[in-house]
């Protein structure tokens, strides 16, 4: 019998931040990078390595900057092959559903 | 002839003097007067009388002359340190986004003096208008010139124009210390970063005084903070916190309407380097106008500033988010252009705006 490893999640507003920023470290706190960096990239890595999939939680945040969506799962899809993230990403977002569309599309322009 | 005598007489040392010898007492009285060592004394006295008073006019004159020559110095030096002062009247109607032209004369005018190193006055009693929108604009312009000139002035005559002056911290920053009501209408934020909590109150700040319940989510409202925010670290400078912003959100209780003011003094949209080459190569050709560009910015038509094609989607996303109805009344003034999303005109303007401003209202 093969034991299927768990889901793995990020809840956004209880890992990182309620109050989201913009792209880059040196332009405020709480940014993309800050958030690729620290937390989305080991998890997806982890991900990867045990074969299961991300759960992506958004909801409960203030909001979402473009520049810091673009450059966190944009910024995944640079590193990592775009399908690949695509893959391993799973979404949830109630407060609003848009915006799932949106980040497949910063995932998928991210090599274009 | 009797020694002791001719020393009474003349007065000297008898033994020291050379026509000793030759003494007798009718030459004796004729020394008294007429001798060359009386006379040659006489002289000396004189001399050195004349000397002292040589001395005493010349430092008198000296003294005369420094005072003379001290007063006009010091003067000069006055002239020097005193400021040339000049009064600026502000537009009856000072409004930026119902009277741009004149509030950017105004502005003109500010920044011509701040050039001459001349201090302002500015002259606050003929306003009859004045619109939240405009006050952040106020406030940068005074902080950028503020390091060259002061910048003082009077008050409204009008008591709420003066309320909305003082609640937004203006008087604070003109050197008027007042104390800023607790319920103020008005909030004012001046920062060089982007601000997330500030976004996060001025969210909630809305959801509980246009709404009624501060838990409600308004993330566009949010996100158009944040990219505001962000945009001035692309286009307001090369080189990132360097350059303010300004953003003020004003309440009015009795429409329930939320309005935000935000504004940078940077180099705006259409001086951001890749733009610019863009911009030349169509206005050489002759086809696109400021206007033209930023109306292809919103549409997404063309590239960041950075060149990366993922980048510069900011501005794109709040105009979409004006079009899904999420923020409302935008207009966006960059350097020439001013944008009236609502009128849906895009007017050149004659007196250029150095850096980007933007103002859209949250309804109930």
């Amino acid at each position: 019998m093969t034991q299927v490893a768990e889901q793995l999640t990020i809840r956004i507003d209880r890992d990182f931040s309620q109050t989201p920023g913009s792209r880059n470290k040196d332009e405020g706190a709480f940014s993309g990078e800050e958030f690729l960096n620290a937390i989305l990239l080991p998890k997806f890595e982890q991900a990867e390595k045990e074969g299961t999939t991300l759960l992506i939680d958004l909801d409960g945040v203030e909001g979402y900057a473009t520049s810091f969506l673009e450059e966190a799962f944009g910024g995944l899809a640079r590193l990592h092959d775009p399908k690949r993230v695509l893959k391993i990403l799973e979404f949830k977002s109630y407060d609003e559903p848009l915006l799932i569309d949106e980040i497949t599309s910063y995932i998928n322009e991210a090599t274009a | 002839m009797d020694r002791s005598y001719c020393q009474v007489v003349i007065g000297v040392n008898i033994k020291k003097c050379k026509y000793f010898r030759r003494l007798t007492p009718e030459r004796t009285l004729l020394l008294k007067k007429n001798s060359k060592e009386v006379q040659r004394k006489t002289e000396w006295r004189v001399y050195r009388r004349r000397k002292r008073r040589k001395l005493y006019e010349t430092r008198r004159n000296i003294r005369r002359n420094e005072r003379k020559y001290r007063q006009p110095r010091s003067r000069m030096k006055i002239n020097h340190f005193k400021r040339r002062e000049a009064r600026l009247k502000l537009p009856a109607k000072f409004s930026f986004i119902q009277n741009p032209e004149e509030v950017l004369r105004f502005f003109g005018e500010l920044r011509k003096h701040a050039e001459n190193n001349t201090d302002v006055v500015l002259d606050f009693a003929d306003v009859q208008t004045l619109t939240p929108d405009v006050i952040p604009l106020l406030c940068a312009k005074v902080v950028v010139f503020a390091g060259r000139i002061n910048v003082h002035g009077n008050r409204p005559r009008k008591k709420e124009l003066d309320q909305m002056l003082l609640e937004s911290g203006f008087y604070k920053l003109v050197g008027i210390s007042r104390q800023k009501p607790r319920n103020a209408l008005l909030e004012m934020h001046r920062e060089k970063i982007v601000m997330p909590l500030i976004a996060a109150d001025a969210r909630r700040l809305t959801a509980e005084k246009t709404f009624g319940d501060p838990e409600l989510h308004l993330q566009p409202l949010y996100r158009t903070l944040i990219e505001c925010m962000a945009n001035t670290q692309k286009h307001a400078d090369s080189q990132p916190s360097r350059i303010s912003w300004w953003l003020s959100v004003y309440h009015d209780p009795l429409t329930r309407v939320t309005s935000f003011s935000f504004c940078d003094a940077g180099v705006g949209i259409f001086k951001s380097t890749k733009i610019k080459k863009l911009a030349k190569f169509a206005m050489t050709v002759g086809f696109w106008k400021n206007k033209d560009i930023l109306k292809r910015i919103l549409d997404g038509k063309i590239e960041s500033s950075t060149g990366l094609h993922y980048r510069g989607k900011g501005l794109p996303k709040i105009y979409s988010d004006y079009k899904n109805k999420s923020i409302k009344r935008l207009f966006i003034v960059a350097n020439d252009v001013f944008a009236d999303f609502d009128g849906g005109t895009f007017i050149e303007l004659k007196n250029q705006l150095n850096g980007t401003f933007l103002y859209w209202e949250i309804f109930p």
